[in-house]
C-alpha cells in the first residue's frame, strides 16, 4: 500500500457460529447487511456518507454481486464491488477500500467480509448428472426415461465436496500435518495451543466482546437472536484433546500413518458462519468530523507461499516483507492477531518470525475456538487487534492472515 | 565416513541414526563397506542402543555399488569376497538383537536396497524422487548380496522377476503394494515414522522376527505359483522370445534352485568380470565422464530458464515435457490451430503420466502453446523441430532471428540434413547448434549435440547444459549430413531393407539382430521410424555420401503405399505382415542363418561408425561407442562399434569384410582407416583425440 495512513473508525461483527449453528439459516447477503447496518448505526454515520462498500468473501460471493446485495440490504446506494482472495478475502476488501481512499477517489468506505459455509454447495453424483442432462437432451418421453436407466438409489445422494486447497488439492488436515512434520511440532504442543485458544476466547467472551452485535437469525418459522460466539467451549482441556484420533490418513499422495499423525479435530478449526464490517476514512477527515477512531492502518502487504511446500504460511512471507519495509522488529510487537486454521500453522508461524512473543498472539482467542470464517476473518482480526492495542495501551500491532492456495496478507496497525 | 548420531529415548536408552557411508555420488565401495562394518561393530558393542535407523546421506539413500571400482578390479576372487561381505553384512543386520529400521527418503538401488531389505522394517517416503530397484541388472550385474534368495520370500516370484530380471524401478507406493516396503509416509514424516517404529519395537522386542530365509513349502499353493511364474520366464528364454544377457540368465537359473545362497557370490563375480558386463560398465563410466564435460575457460553457457519450441510434433512434445519437468518454462509454437491442438494434446498426455500431483501441477504450469512467436523474445534457448525440409527449417530460423534476444541460443533438431546447411542463410550462424534426442525418450538416454565449424562455444555449452538438465548424456559430434547417429542407423536400416528385398524373411532378420543384442530388430525399427521417413533420409544421405544409404526400388515402392512390415496379429502381438512379399515382389523364401544376418547388419553399422571417425564427425572412438549404445541401441554387451571391432581384432574383421565384399558387394568394403590400422597392427584406442 502506498504511503499514508487510514483511520479505522469502528468495526463490528456478528457472532461466529460454527457450521450448522445458530446462523446457519442466514444467507450471505443478509448476514453482510446486518454487519454493515449495525456498523453505521453504532458509528452514527449516515449511509449517504459512505462512498464505497467492498465486500470480501471466499466462496459465498459466487455471483459477483454479493457487494450490491449487501449494500442494498443495509439501505445504501453505494458502489459495491465484491472481492475474493480465498481465506484473505477480508484483508483484500480492507486493502481495496484503503487504496480507493489513498488515491483520492473517495473519502469514506466500508469493508465487509462474509462467509456462510452452512450454505452448503452440494453436488450430484456423476450418474445422476448424466441422467439429468440426458433428460434435457432427450426428445421423446422414452428417451427421457431411458436416461435414468443407469442410476442407482445410492447415486441420488447429494455429494458434498471435501474442501481441498484449490492448488495443491490437500485437505486442511493434511496441510497441517505436513507443516507439523516440517517444523517438528508435536501433538502435545498443538493440543495445548488449541485448549488455550478456547480458554482465551471464553475469557474474552465473558468479559464482553465489544465488537460483537447480536443477530436476529431466522430459525425455522421463528426468529432467534444469536448473541455470542458459539464456538468456544469450557470443557476443552489438553488431556481431553489428547484422546482424539488423527483425521488425515492419506492425502494427495502423502500418507500419514497413525504413528506420526498429530492433527485431530481438536487442534484443527471448523468452519463458521459470520460477517464483519469496518468503517474506514482519512485520519484528518475523522478528526474534522469529530469521529473517534480505534486506530490506524499503516501499511498492508500481500504475498504468497508455495501451497505444496509451505501451505497456509503465506502470511509469514507477507509479514516479513511488511516489517522489513517499515523497519519494525517482530520482537518489539506485542499485539499480533493471526488466522488460526490449525494449531500447527500458528506454531509454525511463531517459529518463522524470530523474536515474536507467543503470548502476544491471539490473546483473546482465535479461529480454533471461534471457528474459521474465511471471508470475514481479516476484518475480525483488524477489530480485535486494535481493541487489544487500546486495552493494553500498545502503539503497534500486526495482523497476519494466511490461507489456502498460498494466499497471505499482513497489516501494520498503529494507535497513538 | 560412517556417522552415527545418538538420540535419547524416553526409556533412558538410546536410538542410533546410522548414515550409510556412501560417497558424494551415493555409491558404496570396498572401503565404504569397511567403514560400515566398523560402525556395526561399534553399535553391537553398545548395550545402550535400543535400535538403529539406517538412512542415506545427501541426495540419495544409496545409488548402488561403486561401478568404477568393479570395472577396475576385474578380479574374480576379490569380487567374490566382496560379495560375501555384502551378504554377511546383510545377515548381521537381519540377525541383530536390536531392531534396524531403514528410512528411505530418496533413490535406493542395488546394494542399498539389499541392505534396506535386511532391516526389520523398511519405511519409504512418499516423495516423487523415491525410486527403488535394481538398476545394475541393465549393466549386467547380479545383486552383490542375498537379494536373489530373499526377494521371492518377501514379494513373490512375479515381482522378483519384475524387479531383478526386468530391472523395473518402483515408486514408494508400488514398493508398499508389492510388499517391498512396510510403510509409506509423508516425505516430511520419515524421521518421525522411523523413530516411532523403533519405539514400538523397543516396547515389544519379541516381535522382531526373522522374516527371511523363509521359503514356501513344496507343494503349497504359493510354491506352485512361484514355480509357474519362473517356468514361464524360462520357457520364454528358451523359445528365444527375449534375448537375455548372462546376468539375467544366471538369475533365472539361481532363482530356480533350492540352495542358491552358496553360489551367489561366485556367480556375481563370474558375471562381473565377463566381457559383456565389462563392456556395459565401461559404457556407463564413459557416459558419466561425458556428463562431466566443462566448457573451456571463459565460456559461459546461457542458463536455460525459458525454452521456445517451434514445432510440436512427437519430438517437440517430448522435449517440452522433459524440460518443463526439469523446471524450465516452455512455450510451443505450431502454426495452425488443429496442429497446435494435437501438439498440446500430446503434451498433456505426457504430463498426465506423472503420478505425483505436485510435480504434475508444477509441470503443467510451465507449459503453454501458441500460434505466433509471442514471448520468444524472452527465451534463452529456442529449439526447432519442424518437419525436415530445408526450406521450411530455414524459414523458421529467419523468422526466429527477427524475434529472439541477441544472446539467445538457437537449436535445430535435424534428422539427416547437416546443421550448417539448415543455418546457411542465418545472420548469426554462430548461435546455431544441433540438438538431437532419441525415441522412446525415456529409454534412450542420449542427446547428440551437433556443432558446425561456426557454432560458438557458448551455444555448445548451452546445449550441453540443456542435455544434462533433461537427464541425457551429451555427446558432441561434428556436423555433416546425418552427423553420427543418423548415418550409422541409416546404413544399418538401408542394408536391412536390401536384405528383405533380396528375399530374406522379416522374422529372420529381426531375430538375428535381437540375438546380436539390438533391443529391437531393424524391420520393426523401420516401422517405428516410418518407412517413408527412412526412405527420405536415405535420399538425403545417398546424395551427400554415396550409394550405401540407398534402398532398393521395391522397398521405396512399398514406402509409397504406406504399409509397414508388421501388423498386429492374434493377441495384439506384432507379427510380420504376410502381404509384404507380394508388395516387394520377393518371396522371402531365402533361408538365412539369423545369427549370420544379425552379425552382418551389426558389422555394417560398425563400418559406418568407423567412416564417421575417418571423416572427422567423431572426435574420438569412445564418443561413438557411447552414442551408438545409448542412442541407437547398438548391442550393449559389445560396448559400441569401435570396442566391438577391436574385440574381434581389426585384422580378423578385415578378412571377414573382404570375404563379405566378394560375395555381397561394396557395402562391406573396409574403410581406409580400418585398413590402415589393421596393417599397422594398431587399435582405435591409439588414435589421437581430434577435438
Amino acid at each position: 500500500m502506498m504511503g499514508g495512513r487510514i483511520a479505522v473508525v469502528d468495526t463490528v461483527r456478528t457472532p461466529w457460529s460454527p457450521r450448522g449453528g445458530g446462523l446457519s439459516g442466514m444467507s450471505a447477503a443478509a448476514l453482510g447487511s446486518v454487519a454493515t447496518r449495525e456498523l453505521l448505526l453504532r458509528a452514527g454515520v449516515l449511509p449517504s456518507v459512505v462512498d464505497l462498500v467492498v465486500v470480501g468473501s471466499d466462496r459465498s460471493g459466487a455471483s459477483g454481486s454479493l457487494g450490491a446485495q449487501v449494500a442494498f440490504g443495509a439501505g445504501m446506494e453505494a458502489v459495491a464491488p465484491s472481492v475474493s482472495m480465498g481465506d484473505v478475502s477480508g484483508e483484500r476488501a480492507i486493502a481495496e477500500a484503503c487504496r480507493a481512499i489513498l488515491c483520492g477517489d473517495i473519502d469514506t468506505a466500508v469493508a465487509v467480509g462474509v462467509e456462510t459455509p452452512s450454505d452448503l454447495q452440494l453436488g450430484m453424483s456423476a450418474p445422476l448428472r448424466e441422467a439429468v442432462m440426458g433428460t434435457r437432451r432427450g426428445e421423446t418421453a422414452g428417451d427421457k426415461l431411458r436416461a435414468w436407466a443407469g442410476v442407482r438409489a445410492t447415486d441420488l445422494r447429494p455429494t458434498a465436496a471435501v474442501r481441498r486447497d484449490p492448488v495443491s488439492a490437500q485437505t486442511l488436515a493434511a496441510a497441517a500435518e505436513s507443516v507439523a512434520l516440517r517444523f517438528g511440532i508435536t501433538r502435545a504442543a498443538q493440543d495445548a495451543y488449541a485448549a488455550r485458544s478456547h480458554a482465551r476466547a471464553l475469557r474474552h467472551t465473558r468479559r464482553g466482546a465489544t465488537d460483537v452485535v447480536p443477530v436476529p437469525a431466522s430459525a425455522g418459522a421463528g426468529v432467534m437472536v444469536v448473541e455470542h460466539d458459539e464456538g468456544p467451549r469450557a470443557d476443552v482441556t489438553p488431556q481431553g484433546l489428547g484422546r482424539r484420533s488423527p483425521v488425515a490418513k492419506d492425502d494427495a499422495g502423502m500418507p500419514i500413518p497413525a504413528s506420526i499423525a498429530t492433527v485431530t479435530s481438536g487442534n484443527l478449526s471448523t468452519e463458521a458462519d459470520g460477517a464483519a464490517a469496518v468503517l474506514l476514512t482519512r485520519p484528518e477527515l475523522a478528526r474534522s468530523r469529530g469521529w473517534t477512531t480505534l486506530g490506524e492502518i499503516d501499511g498492508a502487504r500481500f504475498a504468497s507461499s508455495d501451497p505444496f511446500a509451505a501451505p497456509r504460511l503465506g502470511g509469514v512471507t507477507a509479514a516479513k516483507r511488511l516489517l522489513d519495509e517499515k523497519g519494525e522488529d517482530a520482537a518489539a510487537i506485542e499485539v499480533v492477531e493471526a488466522s488460526e486454521a490449525a494449531a500447527a500453522f500458528v506454531l509454525a508461524m511463531e517459529s518463522s518470525l524470530p523474536g515474536l512473543d507467543p503470548e502476544g498472539v491471539n490473546r483473546w482467542g482465535g479461529a480454533l475456538a471461534l471457528g474459521r470464517c474465511s471471508g470475514a476473518s481479516g476484518i475480525r482480526l483488524l477489530g480485535t487487534a486494535l481493541r487489544r492495542m487500546g486495552a493494553a495501551g500498545v502503539p503497534t500491532g500486526l495482523l497476519i492472515g494466511s490461507g489456502a492456495a498460498g494466499h497471505g496478507a499482513a497489516m501494520l496497525l498503529r494507535r497513538s | 565416513m560412517t556417522a552415527i548420531e545418538y538420540e535419547g529415548l524416553p526409556s533412558g536408552r538410546r536410538l542410533a541414526w546410522l548414515t550409510l557411508p556412501c560417497r558424494d555420488d551415493g555409491r558404496l565401495g570396498e572401503t565404504d563397506l569397511d567403514a560400515f562394518e566398523r560402525a556395526l561393530d561399534a553399535l553391537e558393542g553398545d548395550l545402550d542402543v535400543a535400535g538403529v535407523v539406517l538412512r542415506g546421506g545427501g541426495g540419495t539413500f544409496c545409488a548402488g555399488l561403486r561401478l568404477d571400482e568393479v570395472e577396475r578390479v576385474r578380479d574374480r576372487r576379490r569380487l567374490e569376497s566382496f560379495a560375501r561381505r555384502v551378504a554377511s553384512t546383510q545377515a548381521r543386520i537381519e540377525r541383530s538383537r536390536r531392531p534396524f529400521v531403514a528410512a528411505v527418503g530418496a533413490g535406493c538401488f542395488d546394494v542399498g536396497l539389499e541392505l534396506a531389505l535386511a532391516c526389520s522394517k523398511l519405511i519409504v517416503a512418499a516423495d516423487p524422487a523415491v525410486r527403488l530397484g535394481f538398476r545394475q541388472t541393465d549393466l549386467g550385474l547380479l545383486p552383490a548380496g542375498d537379494a536373489l534368495t530373499r526377494l521371492p520370500a518377501r514379494v513373490g516370484m512375479e515381482t522378483t522377476l519384475d524387479l531383478l530380471v526386468r530391472g523395473r524401478l518402483v515408486s514408494a507406493r508400488e514398493a508398499q503394494r508389492f510388499g517391498l516396503a512396510h510403510e509409506v509416509v509423508h516425505s516430511a514424516g520419515l524421521e518421525a515414522a522411523a523413530r516411532s517404529a523403533i519405539r514400538v519395537k523397543v516396547d515389544d522386542e519379541g516381535s522382531v522376527r526373522d522374516r527371511f530365509g523363509w521359503r514356501p513349502k513344496l507343494g503349497t499353493p504359493t510354491a506352485i505359483r512361484h514355480k509357474r511364474a519362473l517356468q514361464k520366464w524360462q520357457q520364454d528364454v528358451r523359445a528365444g522370445g527375449s534375448a537375455l544377457d548372462g546376468a539375467r540368465l544366471s538369475m533365472l537359473d539361481l532363482l530356480g534352485r533350492t540352495r542358491a545362497s552358496d553360489e551367489l557370490a561366485s556367480t556375481f563375480s563370474e558375471i562381473a568380470v565377463s566381457d559383456a558386463t565389462v563392456a556395459k560398465l565401461q559404457t556407463w563410466l564413459r557416459a558419466r565422464a561425458l556428463e562431466a564435460w566443462t566448457p573451456p575457460a571463459g565460456v559461459h553457457p546461457v542458463p536455460v530458464r525459458r525454452l521456445g519450441i517451434v514445432g510440436g510434433g512427437v519430438v517437440g512434445a517430448d522435449l517440452a515435457v522433459a524440460a518443463a519437468r526439469a523446471g524450465v518454462t516452455v512455450r510451443v509454437r505450431e502454426k495452425a490451430p488443429p496442429t497446435l491442438g494435437r501438439a498440446l494434446a500430446r503434451v498433456e498426455t505426457l504430463v498426465a503420466e506423472d503420478p505425483n500431483h505436485e510435480r504434475r501441477a508444477k509441470t503443467r504450469a510451465r507449459l503453454s502453446g501458441g500460434l505466433e512467436l509471442q514471448g520468444f523474445s524472452t527465451m534463452d534457448l529456442v529449439l526447432e523441430s519442424v518437419p525436415e525440409e530445408v526450406s521450411v527449417k530455414r524459414r523458421v530460423f529467419a523468422e526466429l532471428e527477427d524475434v529472439v534476444r541477441e544472446d539467445a541460443v538457437l537449436a535445430t533438431h535435424p534428422r539427416a540434413t547437416s546443421v550448417a546447411e539448415i543455418g546457411a542463410r542465418m545472420r548469426h550462424p554462430e548461435r546455431l547448434v544441433g540438438i538431437r534426442v532419441f525415441r522412446p525418450l525415456m529409454r534412450r538416454p542420449l542427446c547428440e549435440i551437433v556443432r558446425t565449424p561456426q557454432t560458438s562455444g557458448r551455444a555448445l555449452a548451452t546445449a550441453v547444459d540443456f542435455a544434462r538438465r533433461i537427464d541425457k548424456t551429451p555427446v558432441i559430434v561434428n556436423d555433416g549430413p546425418g552427423f553420427f547417429t543418423t548415418r550409422v542407423l541409416a546404413a544399418y536400416l538401408a542394408h536391412a531393407g536390401e536384405l528383405v528385398a533380396d528375399g530374406f524373411a522379416i522374422d529372420d532378420i529381426d531375430r538375428g539382430c535381437r540375438r546380436a543384442g539390438w533391443p529391437v530388430g531393424p524391420m520393426q525399427l523401420l516401422d517405428y521410424v516410418g518407412l517413408a521417413t527412412a526412405v527420405r533420409v536415405g535420399h538425403v544421405l545417398t546424395a551427400a555420401l554415396g550409394d550405401r544409404f540407398s534402398v532398393p526400388q521395391s522397398v521405396e515402392a512399398m514406402a509409397a503405399t504406406g504399409r509397414s512390415f508388421y501388423r498386429s496379429g492374434r493377441g495384439g502381438e506384432a507379427e510380420p505382415d504376410a502381404r509384404v512379399p507380394d508388395l516387394l515382389g520377393a518371396p522371402m523364401a531365402r533361408v538365412g542363418d539369423p545369427d549370420e544376418l544379425g552379425d552382418r547388419l551389426t558389422l555394417v553399422a560398425a563400418l559406418e561408425a568407423v567412416r564417421c571417425l575417418q571423416d572427422g564427425v567423431l572426435a574420438n572412438p569412445s564418443d561413438g561407442d557411447v552414442a551408438a549404445v545409448l542412442g541407437l541401441g547398438y548391442p550393449a554387451q559389445r560396448g559400441g562399434p569401435f570396442r566391438h571391432l577391436a574385440a574381434r581384432g581389426l585384422s580378423t574383421a578385415r578378412s571377414r569384410l573382404a570375404a563379405l565384399e566378394d560375395r555381397f558387394g561394396a557395402r562391406y568394403r573396409a574403410p581406409s582407416l580400418l585398413v590402415e590400422l589393421a596393417q599397422r597392427g594398431a587399435d582405435f584406442e591409439t588414435l589421437e583425440d581430434v577435438s
